[in-house]
Formats: structure tokens, C-alpha cells, sequence
């Protein structure tokens, strides 16, 4: 075990290097630095944006920039953000935990809903509950997240039930008791969550199905069968167990988009977390924090593998880690 | 919703009214209604009495929303408009102030201002008795730390610009020396004469010595007042203090309780307990907030004008239309003669013949239809452009300029005379080419984009073929201040405040790095250049404001004589508030809904 995470890990830093050349390489390709943004106002000296362009370490070529910034990154010090003067791990920190709650409430939506629906979808094959869950699993899988959410943007907008975007009253916040406060962001909290949370549980609940519709096949539930368990114990306790395996490798993986996945839905929803801040720096052409996301990104796509693996070995004995 | 807001507003901030030994009680009831933080301390004595505008009442929180997050709260080396609008008015306030409405100067900290005949010599006086919001004295000593941390090189400050005069020996910029009198007045030495000097001065949002004399020293200035730092900790001078900043959700301001400006029955100023500035994605979002009530103030953009006129009768907001605004908009022909790194032009010899010719330039120009541009792409809000200022400028616009009004006739004698022709409906220049070049501009502005698809029909009517080149914004100003590399080229100016020529010597000089036709020259190439740089000088070089305006006058006449820059058009401005406010006075310019925040108040803020 300890020599396959060792193993792993030491695949890690050739990975990070090629992903952040890689990253720095098409920031370098993208036009103007972030410098030039400023050049709109005819009154900004061109003196200030050499000053300026030196101060921030624009003025180098590319693997003279890199090399900088590896050199710095490899101790721990990934720089500030041009534009807040902020480190860019604070910068991220801050918005880490409204990125984890939104793609951690879509993660139990998605699991909780997909695991029992899968099950009972695929022990009752064809029934009326089958064709729902098939047609909702359908449509999570073939609806775009874009525009799924942008039809729940408008749902917001005209039937006002729900706050069009944002994760609290921003007005009101202040005026709030504590227990107020939770159940404002709760309800911030409920379109966005559907929106990133169907989509993934599409593609479980149909790996569910599948799953146990498989297993529901083999002979050693048809041995159980026959020594007369009730349908509620052979598929509860002998087959889920056995069908469930290949989803936890998809757990892993779930695990790795949770900084990530929730883009796009972020973006929508005016949602405060780590998307708005990552696509404000690559507009802005702010590296630091274009680059330190994007490290962070692949650290946690990386471990999210590796849970994967891991788990599969712990469920399943007969696959090995070691 | 809006009456429970102000209701919580009033109930929720009682807390921080703290109680002032001396003062007046905090929170007490005036005949006016009672603010909420209270107000702390004495009334400075040399408190500075706004005239005009309505008596208000106190209370109420003002909400607006805003496209991107505040970057910094240091106003001084804060350089995107998000944070400026923030920062400067609001948060800081500077010696002197610009009344954006009446756009004329008025004493701001500072209560009296003069300089020696030579203009050598500027001494200002801060009025007596102000203190930063956490009761410690403004004087002297803060502006002296202020205009020391501003001409640092160390600190990057796009304000150090206003104060740089030539160069030393060993190539470093020379900087006007600071004194200090006393306590409250100080005193500048220039080198050189400087008619706008006391603006400069105004353009310093000083922060207090006490606070951040030791992170500058030990070289953390960029680093102080953050949009991290404990906003309690941030003393200022302007209607408020920072309560809260959530990045990317909402900037928190509260009353600044000991702020120096009273209204002219005496009641001390602001009348807003807090403002919440909501930060939005774009300016989408901020018209759908305003829409839905959330907000009280809307810059509005010309693709929300209509939804909103359609329900002013029955919402409860009005939009007013402000006129002409400052941002022009422009074409200009590359007539850059300097060779590239590469020791290549910049731009082929043929077309430096077109575009170098006044009166290839004047046909193009009478040959742009901008009513037609007006009404396809504006909506028919707009005016043409003819001079270099926009009308919105109430001091230096001049009418008295060469006026190009759509003509193909004139456009064609201006090119035959000379030597142009036309054969089979392609014009062809003396030496037998066709005319044929390129225009860009930004991708991702639609107006840009649909003004030159009019610009493009319009001279394909005088048989020139010209090319639309859209390319990102980043790409244009990298063409436009560095690699050079386009034929014309589309893009708007906006104004400084205050709109003055000598704000447009980056423009205007051959040696400005925004000449955009043919910038950074060693010498003026050409007489009429020559003699724009002269005006400008001259403009810029006495305080007579008659010779002044004649100068520039001049200049503005021989701008559009030239055509260097073909002006097209002027969008309208239009703003919208709720119909609640009080003192809404909408300026064009920034920050255009709220420059005079401290007046304004919530006229159902609730009664005494």
C-alpha cells in the first residue's frame, strides 16, 4: 500500500510541471499581458507601464518568466495577485469554502439520489419508476450544463421563488439572526445545487442500473434466491455490494472535480466561490492566480484518483494496492 | 421592501454608535431624523458648508451595484475605475474637489489655496479642525507622507504621472519639492511652471501618517489597506468608512462619524447611514438587479435603455438623459513614419501616401455618414462628433471647428484634386493603385464593430475597398501603443476629471504616447503637429483663461482641419434612479450617479 501511494506520488511533480508550462505557455500566447489593459486610458504614461511591467516581472521572456516562477513556486511561494496585492492562497482560501459547499451539496444530491434510484431503477426493470428515472437520467445527461442552468436562472426570474444568483441576501445579511443566515443560503444554495447536482447523477444512476441489473443475473444471487432471502436482503446485502464497486472509482473521481466542476454552474449563478475568481484572473491576465488554481486543480484531480484507487482496493480484495 | 430595509438598517446599526466624550450624544435625534451611527465629536470649525441641494433627512442605505470586484482600498494606488469610483469621493477625499455637475473646482480639505506670481510656488491651507474618521488630526504631515508615498518609483501610481516635470542627468524623473509650513499648511516648490498644478494636487487622496507610516517604511505599502484588511482598521476622510468587503459579493460603507461637511441649515453630513455596493459579474447583471428593485442607481447602457422607458411609467424609478457624453469616438488612419525593430515601416509606403494626405483624410471623413452610423447603431441616440472635446465638456467644447457632413460630391472633388481617380468603381491612387486597407477595432464591441460595418459601405461608395479587422481588446492596445501594425483603427477617448486640454497632452503632443496616428515622435513631422504642440504649450502655460481658451481654440481648428483623428460620434448618457432619492444629480462625469453622495439621501427614510 505504502510503496503504491509512494508510487503514485512520485508521478506527481514531472505532472505538475508540464501542466503549469503548459498553462504558462498559453497565458504567454494570449494577446497583451495584464498590464495592457491599462493602456486604454490615453492619459497613463508610457513610463508608468514599463515601471509597472517590470515591477510585476512582465518584461522577461517566457522561460525566463517561468523559470521565476517555478523557482518560487518550489518554495511554497506562489506569489500575489497583480490586481489585489493579495497571496494567491489567501485569495483562494476565501473562496474555497463557498466552492466546497456548492459542489459538496451537488456531490450528496447526486449520490443520494443516484445510488437508491439506480438500485430499485434496476431491480424493477421496466417499470413506471424504471422509465422516470431513465427519462430523468437522460435528460441530466443530455441537457448542457449552460443552458440548464440558464432555464433555472429564468425560473428564478419570473417565478421568483427562488434568488436569481448569489449565495446570500446581500442587502439584508446584517439584519440576520444566525439561524436566518443558514437558511438564506440554503435557499441560495438549492438552484445551483440541482443544476451541477443532475448532471452528475445522471451518469451514476445510469452506472447504478446497469450495475445491478448485471448482478441481479449472476448465480450467486440466483443461490441466494433460492435459499429463500427475502428480494429486500438479496439486494440490499448480497447484490449492491457487489454492484456497487465500480461506482466507487467514480466516487474518486467526483472527489477531483469538487474544486473544479462547479465552473460553469458558479459562473451562472453570480455563485462567490473559486470559478469567478479563476476566470476574473484569466480575463485579467493576473498569472499568479491563474497558475496557483490551476496547480491546485491538478493536486486535487491527482488525490482524487488516488481515494479512488485506494477505496476500489478497500471494497475489493481481490484488487490489490500493493 | 424597501421601507423594511431602511427599517432594519436604522434598528440593525444602533450597536456601533459608540458615545463621544464631549460630543454631542451619539445617535440623538435631530429635527431632521436621527443618524444612525451617530455623529463623534465637535464639528470641525472650519466645517465646509455645501449651498446647494435640498435639505435631507438622516438615514436610509443607498445600494447600487457595480461590474467587478474593488481591487485595493488604497486610494492611492488603486488604477481601475471600479475601485476608483469606490475609493475617491466616497472613502477619501482630496485638498480639492471637482463639482462634477457644474464641472467647475471647489475647495475640498484644503480651505484656501494661492500661488506666487512666478507660479512657482503653491501653498494650500487644510481647514481647521479635521480629523480622520478615527479622530486623529488631517494635517500637514499626512499630505507630506502622501506625496512622498505617490513619487516613490517603488510604489506604482498612475498619479505620479501628474507630477513628473523632465528628467535629471542620470535620466530619473524630477519631482516638485514638498514643505511644510505648519500644521496645516504646506507648500510645493515646482521647477517648472505648471498652470494645473493645484489639480494635481487635487488628485491626492492622502491617507494618514500615523497609520501607515511604519508598513511603508518597511516597504509594504502596496500591501497595506487591502480589500483583506480589517476594514475597521483603515481611518478616512471622506462620508464613510469601510464596514465590510466580501470579494465578488458586496463592499459594506457606514457613515463616517466625524466627516467635516454640513448642509446649509448646519446638519452635519452624510444623510446615508450605510451604502452596500453589490459586486456583480457585469453590467447585465447590475441592469437586472436595478430592474428588480434591488438597486437604487443605474448607469444605463444603450441595450438596457429600452426595457427601462418602457416601464418608467409604472416603476418607480425615473432615467434621465444627461446629453452627450464625454467618451468620443474615433478613426484614425496610421501615419506612423518610424521603422519597426526590424528596421521595417510600420506602416507599406503606398498607404503612408494615402493616409499622410490631408485631403485623403478629409474625403474619408466627408465621406462617413454618421447620422446613418447614429441611427443604425445607436438607436438615434447620439450626435455627430466634429471637434477633438465632446459637447459634455461645458468649459473647453468649441462649435467653431470644420464641420464634415455627409458628401460624397465634396468627397470626390477633395481625391480627384488630389490626383486620385476612379476606374471601373475602384479608386485609384496617382501612382495607379487601388485604394485598399484594413480597420480594426475591439471584437468584443458590438458598437465598434457596427459602426465600422456603416464606415466600410460608405466608402466602398467612393470605389475604396476597406477590410473590418476585428481583433481582441488586448491586441488593439498592444497595436495601438507598441507593434503598430494596422492600417486605421477604431476606439474611443473618455475624459479625466477634470476634463481640461492639458489632460490630453498624451494625445495632442507628437511626443505622446496616445498621439494615436502617429505617436512618440523625436520632433513634430509635420507643421500643423508642430503648431498643435505650440498651442498646447501655451495653453497649458499661463492662467489667463482667455488666452487660454483661445489657444486651445485654435487647436481644435486645426485638429479638424487636419482630420488626424476622424471624430464620428457621441453617444447619449443616461442614468436612472428611484424616484426616492433626494439630491440625485447625475453628472457625466465619474462616478456619474453618486459624485456627490454625502447630499444625497432617502426621502422615506423614516420621520423624526
Amino acid at each position: 500500500m505504502g510503496v503504491f501511494i509512494a508510487r503514485r506520488l512520485l508521478a506527481v511533480p514531472p505532472l505538475l510541471l508540464a501542466v503549469s508550462f503548459i498553462t504558462f505557455l498559453l497565458l504567454d500566447a494570449a494577446p497583451g499581458d495584464y498590464v495592457t489593459r491599462l493602456a486604454e486610458d490615453p492619459h497613463i504614461s508610457a513610463e508608468t507601464l514599463a515601471e509597472l511591467r517590470h515591477r510585476y516581472g512582465l518584461d522577461g521572456s517566457l522561460v525566463e518568466r517561468y523559470g521565476r516562477w517555478l523557482l518560487n513556486a518550489v518554495q511554497g511561494d506562489f506569489g500575489y495577485s497583480f490586481s489585489k496585492e493579495i497571496g494567491v492562497f489567501t485569495l483562494i482560501g476565501e473562496r474555497l469554502g463557498n466552492t466546497l459547499l456548492l459542489s459538496g451539496s451537488a456531490l450528496l444530491l447526486a449520490w443520494g439520489m443516484a445510488l437508491p434510484l439506480g438500485v430499485v431503477a434496476g431491480v424493477r426493470q421496466g417499470s413506471v419508476l424504471d422509465k422516470v428515472v431513465s427519462f430523468i437520467s437522460f435528460f441530466g445527461l443530455s441537457i448542457p450544463r449552460v443552458f440548464f442552468a440558464l432555464l433555472m436562472v429564468m425560473f428564478a426570474a419570473t417565478t421568483k421563488w427562488f434568488p436569481v444568483g448569489g449565495m446570500r441576501d446581500l442587502v439584508e445579511w446584517d439584519t440576520f439572526t444566525p439561524w436566518q443566515k443558514v437558511v438564506d443560503v440554503a435557499h441560495h444554495l438549492v438552484l445551483p445545487t440541482i443544476v451541477l447536482g443532475t448532471t452528475q447523477m445522471a451518469a451514476y444512476m445510469r452506472q447504478m442500473r446497469a450495475e445491478m441489473v448485471e448482478t441481479l443475473g449472476k448465480d450467486f444471487v440466483r443461490t441466494a434466491r433460492a435459499k429463500g432471502l427475502s428480494t429486500r436482503q438479496v439486494v440490499w446485502k448480497h447484490a449492491f455490494g457487489n454492484a456497487v464497486n465500480p461506482l466507487i472509482t467514480l466516487f474518486g473521481y467526483s472527489l477531483a472535480a469538487l474544486l473544479t466542476g462547479s465552473f460553469l454552474v458558479e459562473v451562472v449563478f453570480a455563485w462567490p466561490g473559486l470559478a469567478r475568481l479563476t476566470v476574473d484572473a484569466v480575463f485579467s491576465q493576473d498569472e499568479p492566480v491563474v497558475m496557483a488554481s490551476v496547480v491546485m486543480a491538478t493536486v486535487m484531480l491527482v488525490v482524487g484518483n488516488l481515494i479512488a484507487d485506494i477505496l476500489l482496493g478497500a471494497v475489493d480484495p481481490r484488487i490489490g494496492v500493493g | 421592501m424597501r421601507r423594511l430595509l431602511i427599517f432594519l438598517a436604522l434598528a440593525g446599526c444602533s450597536s456601533s454608535g459608540g458615545d463621544a466624550p464631549g460630543g454631542p450624544k451619539a445617535g440623538a435625534a435631530t429635527k431632521i431624523g436621527t443618524p444612525r451611527p451617530g455623529f463623534v465629536g465637535e464639528l470641525p470649525k472650519g466645517a465646509m458648508k455645501v449651498e446647494d441641494g435640498e435639505i435631507g433627512r438622516y438615514g436610509g442605505t443607498l445600494v447600487l451595484a457595480q461590474p467587478g470586484d474593488p481591487k485595493t482600498l488604497n486610494p492611492i494606488t488603486a488604477n481601475d475605475s471600479a475601485t476608483n469610483d469606490l475609493l475617491h469621493g466616497p472613502v477619501f477625499t482630496s485638498c480639492i474637489e471637482f463639482h462634477r455637475a457644474n464641472q467647475v473646482e471647489e475647495k475640498g480639505l484644503c480651505e484656501a489655496w494661492e500661488k506666487t506670481p512666478d507660479g512657482l510656488t503653491y501653498t494650500f491651507t487644510l481647514r481647521e479642525g479635521l480629523t480622520w474618521s478615527d479622530g486623529q488630526p488631517i494635517t500637514a504631515d499626512d499630505f507630506e507622507f502622501s506625496y512622498q508615498v505617490i513619487i516613490d518609483p517603488a510604489i506604482q501610481t498612475a498619479t505620479a504621472d501628474l507630477f513628473r516635470q523632465g528628467v535629471d542627468e542620470a535620466g530619473k524623473a524630477r519631482f516638485p519639492t514638498f514643505e511644510k509650513v505648519d500644521a496645516r499648511t504646506f507648500r510645493f516648490k515646482l521647477l517648472q511652471r505648471d498652470v494645473l498644478f493645484h489639480y494635481a494636487v487635487g488628485s491626492i487622496y492622502a491617507v494618514p501618517k500615523h497609520k501607515w507610516e511604519a508598513a511603508y517604511k518597511a516597504g509594504d505599502f502596496g500591501q497595506a489597506m487591502r480589500i483583506n484588511t480589517p476594514p475597521g482598521d483603515i481611518p478616512t476622510s471622506g462620508p464613510f468608512v469601510v464596514k465590510e468587503v466580501r470579494s465578488d459579493e458586496r463592499v459594506v460603507l457606514e457613515r463616517n462619524p466625524r466627516f467635516w461637511k454640513v448642509d446649509r441649515e448646519g446638519n452635519r453630513l452624510p444623510y446615508l447611514d450605510r451604502m452596500i455596493i453589490l459586486v456583480v459579474p457585469d453590467f447585465n447583471a447590475a441592469f437586472l438587479k436595478f430592474r428588480e428593485g434591488e438597486t437604487d442607481l443605474l448607469e444605463v447602457r444603450p441595450e438596457h435603455f429600452d426595457p427601462l422607458r418602457r416601464k418608467e411609467a409604472t416603476g418607480d424609478y425615473v432615467v434621465s438623459d444627461l446629453g452627450p457624453s464625454f467618451n468620443t469616438n474615433w478613426l484614425i488612419l496610421n501615419q506612423d513614419r518610424r521603422l519597426s525593430s526590424e528596421g521595417k515601416p510600420y506602416v507599406e509606403p503606398m498607404k503612408q501616401k494615402w493616409f499622410q494626405n490631408k485631403n485623403f483624410r478629409k474625403a474619408i471623413s466627408h465621406a462617413i455618414d454618421r447620422d446613418g452610423i447614429i441611427r443604425t447603431v445607436m438607436a438615434g441616440r447620439g450626435q455627430p462628433l466634429w471637434a477633438f472635446t465632446s459637447p459634455a465638456n461645458k468649459l473647453w467644447y468649441s462649435d467653431d471647428v470644420e464641420k464634415y457632413p455627409y458628401d460624397l460630391d465634396r468627397a470626390r472633388a477633395l481625391l480627384t484634386e488630389a490626383g486620385y481617380s476612379v476606374k471601373d468603381g475602384k479608386l485609384m491612387d496617382p501612382d495607379g493603385n487601388h485604394v485598399e486597407f484594413s480597420m480594426t477595432t475591439n471584437a468584443e464591441n458590438s458598437t465598434r464593430i457596427g459602426m465600422l460595418n456603416v464606415i466600410k459601405d460608405d466608402l466602398a461608395r467612393l470605389g475604396v475597398t476597406a477590410h473590418i479587422r476585428p481583433v481582441p481588446f488586448n491586441d488593439l492596445l498592444t497595436s495601438l501603443r507598441s507593434t503598430r501594425d494596422f492600417d486605421a483603427l477604431l476606439l474611443g477617448w473618455g475624459a479625466a476629471v477634470p476634463p481640461d486640454p492639458t489632460q490630453s497632452k498624451n494625445v495632442i503632443l507628437s511626443s505622446g504616447a496616445s498621439h494615436a496616428w502617429a505617436p512618440m515622435q523625436e520632433a513634430p513631422a509635420t507643421e500643423w503637429e508642430k503648431r498643435m504642440d505650440a498651442l498646447l504649450y501655451e495653453n497649458a502655460g499661463t492662467d489667463d483663461m482667455a488666452q487660454r481658451k483661445k489657444a486651445w481654440d485654435e487647436l481644435l481648428k486645426i485638429f479638424s482641419d487636419e482630420q488626424p483623428q476622424i471624430q464620428l460620434v457621441v453617444q447619449n448618457f443616461f442614468v436612472a434612479g428611484r424616484k426616492n432619492i433626494g439630491n440625485f444629480r447625475p453628472a457625466l462625469l465619474r462616478p456619474t450617479t453618486h459624485w456627490n453622495i454625502e447630499q444625497m439621501f432617502k426621502k422615506d427614510a423614516k420621520a423624526p
